[in-house]
């Protein structure tokens, strides 16, 4: 009895999501000519047209309108043009940015979720999606060539100073910078720096490395060393340790834009720089 | 009339613009870093000491003149242009756009009203004034004519329409749009305009999700910018948010930056108009 419901409601769902995907080209349509009528009709007719909607949240675990999204998709579709390096692949999303755009709790980061219910099993599967993406972002990480961690700070001064890179102004090819300074207090004397990211001033110095010393044992240790493990990992892929942080991934490129002929958007030797903008003793961040 | 000298105008701001960030650059420069309110605080008057000598204020009335003059291949003036309040009515009709009009069986912000306009009355060519440059040719004049429009709305309260089911589909197309997450870096919009009192460097970022955020956001553009020398309409400024989102390039008037400005008048509601604005 209580398949032969199941089967009924699926097949009533299947009925329904194939009203929704023309439902959703014909608002689309309306957007641009006069078909207003015929997607003002189906508006009207939606409650009807999604009466499964719930079920389709509890299986997939979001409490997101998919018929919402599909349009959201194709307006996307209509609106971009390719500009210099930025071509349309890069509105494909990656399954990182496809979950982290529907986590829209405070600094748009995951605590919003920590904070909800952990008993509800759609927490639980946000929690559990939420750990399998970070790791599959960890697994992106890779490690120095060279085994060697560390640059020269005051080449990641400039690199943290520089905004430009990646837009459609920016020639194809040239060295793209770390935009650091954009949300992150770094050196002392460098008043000009945003504050959507914590502050970076005396980074090295608050977690240990006081002395030139004890610097030096850290580049000899390297990947050894917990402290130059992750800072090195969260300027690689900052999603690896907060998945849905408003930091960029400088060192990976994500699957969804693989394809790109686009490289990361900071080379491991620019990364080095800033591993050492950050840990140098000498680094005007640790003056 | 009296001859306005455009160049010098904006030449002499530049200096003055100039001078002010090198006073602020060596009084700032010789301190260890200033708390954050003092920074705020030299940096609202700042803005104050530009706003009072607006660049904008020429496009203005270069828009009003254009608004009356017969132009186009058909040699119309806009005089008969409706931007939603009936036929020729300017006055408060910003502060309730964008929405859905019924002759053209969509939602329409200013911008890509005026194209309608110019199109239907003036016989201009749609796509031609869409596949434009920002600031060249007529699509300079859509800016004029925007700053001008905008202008009499001043101190007006946003009412930006949701009355109709299509324009509420485009308020929630723009909340999609808005915490969508794409491209090289990862952003969103969302990812700096959801938090109260953050910068980028010096530059304030509002949270688009209160209605102060959103009317300072949606109701100061257009707005003359001091780093271009130019007027910049909302959707040339949108166009550059998604530029430094280093996403692709968003179509002039596109569905895409409709929806969004329609999230943005909705979440203005209530705020007041300052158009046109005066930004760095």
């Amino acid at each position: 009895m209580f398949k032969l419901a199941m089967n009924s409601l699926v097949r009533k769902c299947q009925f329904s999501k194939f009203a929704q995907v023309n439902k959703g080209y014909g608002v689309v349509r309306a957007i641009h000519s006069k078909k207003y009528l015929l997607s003002l009709l189906l508006v009207l007719a939606q409650p009807l047209l999604t009466s499964c909607s719930l079920f389709d949240q509890s299986v997939s675990g979001s409490s997101f309108d998919s018929h919402l999204i599909e349009q959201t998709h194709s307006v996307v579709a209509l609106s971009f043009e390719a500009k210099g390096q930025a071509g349309l692949d890069r509105l494909k999303q990656d399954r990182t940015q496809e979950f982290c755009s529907t986590q829209r709790g405070f600094k748009g980061s995951t605590s919003a979720t920590n904070a909800l219910d952990p008993q509800s099993s759609q927490n639980n599967s946000i929690g559990q999606l939420t750990e399998q993406l970070r790791l599959e972002n960890l697994a992106m990480i890779q490690q120095p060539t060279d085994g060697n961690y560390l640059g020269d700070f005051k080449r990641g001064e400039l690199i943290a100073q520089d905004g430009r890179g990646k837009t459609w102004t920016d020639p194809q090819g040239s060295v793209n910078g770390g935009n650091c300074y954009n949300c992150h207090r770094l050196s002392k004397n460098e008043i000009s720096y945003g504050s959507l990211g914590p502050s970076l001033y005396q980074y090295g110095k608050l977690r240990g490395i006081t002395s030139l010393d004890v610097y030096l044992t850290k580049v000899k240790e390297g990947a050894s060393d917990p402290l130059i493990q992750y800072t090195w990992g969260v300027l690689m892929n900052s999603k690896a340790y907060d998945l849905c942080t408003v930091m960029p991934r400088f060192g990976v490129t994500s699957s969804a834009s693989a394809h790109e002929q686009n490289s990361p958007i900071l080379t491991q030797e620019q990364i080095k720089d800033l591993m050492s903008l950050l840990l140098d003793p000498r680094s005007p961040v640790n003056d | 009339m009296p001859t306005i000298n455009f160049l010098s105008i904006r030449s002499g701001l530049r200096a003055l613009l100039l001078c002010i960030l090198g006073i602020y650059a060596l009084t700032g420069s010789a301190q260890t870093p200033q708390p954050k309110d003092t920074t705020d605080a030299a940096l609202a008057q700042y803005r104050q000491m530009l706003q009072e000598a607006n660049p904008a204020d020429l496009y203005v009335a270069k828009g009003q003149a254009l608004w009356a003059q017969a132009r186009g291949p058909k040699a119309q003036s806009l005089r008969t242009c409706d931007l939603g309040l009936g036929s020729g009515v300017v006055k408060g009709a910003w502060v309730r756009l964008p929405r859905y009009f019924s002759d053209t069986g969509r939602v329409q912000d200013l911008e890509s009203r005026l194209i309608t306009c110019m199109h239907d009355i003036q016989g201009f060519d749609e796509q031609e004034l869409i596949d434009l440059d920002f600031s060249k040719g007529e699509r300079l004049t859509i800016a004029q004519l925007a700053a001008y429009v905008s202008s009499e709305s001043e101190g007006m309260p946003f009412n930006v329409p949701q009355t109709n089911p299509v324009e509420r589909e485009m308020y929630a197309i723009g909340q999609e749009l808005f915490y969508m997450r794409a491209g090289t870096h990862d952003f969103s919009c969302a990812s700096c305009h959801t938090q109260d009192g953050r910068r980028i460097r010096l530059q304030d970022l509002p949270n688009l999700n209160t209605p102060a955020g959103a009317g300072f956001a949606f109701g100061t553009w257009p707005a003359y910018r001091i780093s271009t020398g130019s007027i910049w309409s909302m959707q040339q400024r949108l166009a550059d948010c998604y530029r430094q989102q280093r996403f692709p390039k968003p179509k002039f008037v596109s569905p895409a930056t409709i929806a969004l400005s329609v999230y943005l008048g909705v979440n203005a509601s209530g705020q007041v108009a300052q158009a046109p604005g005066l930004k760095r």
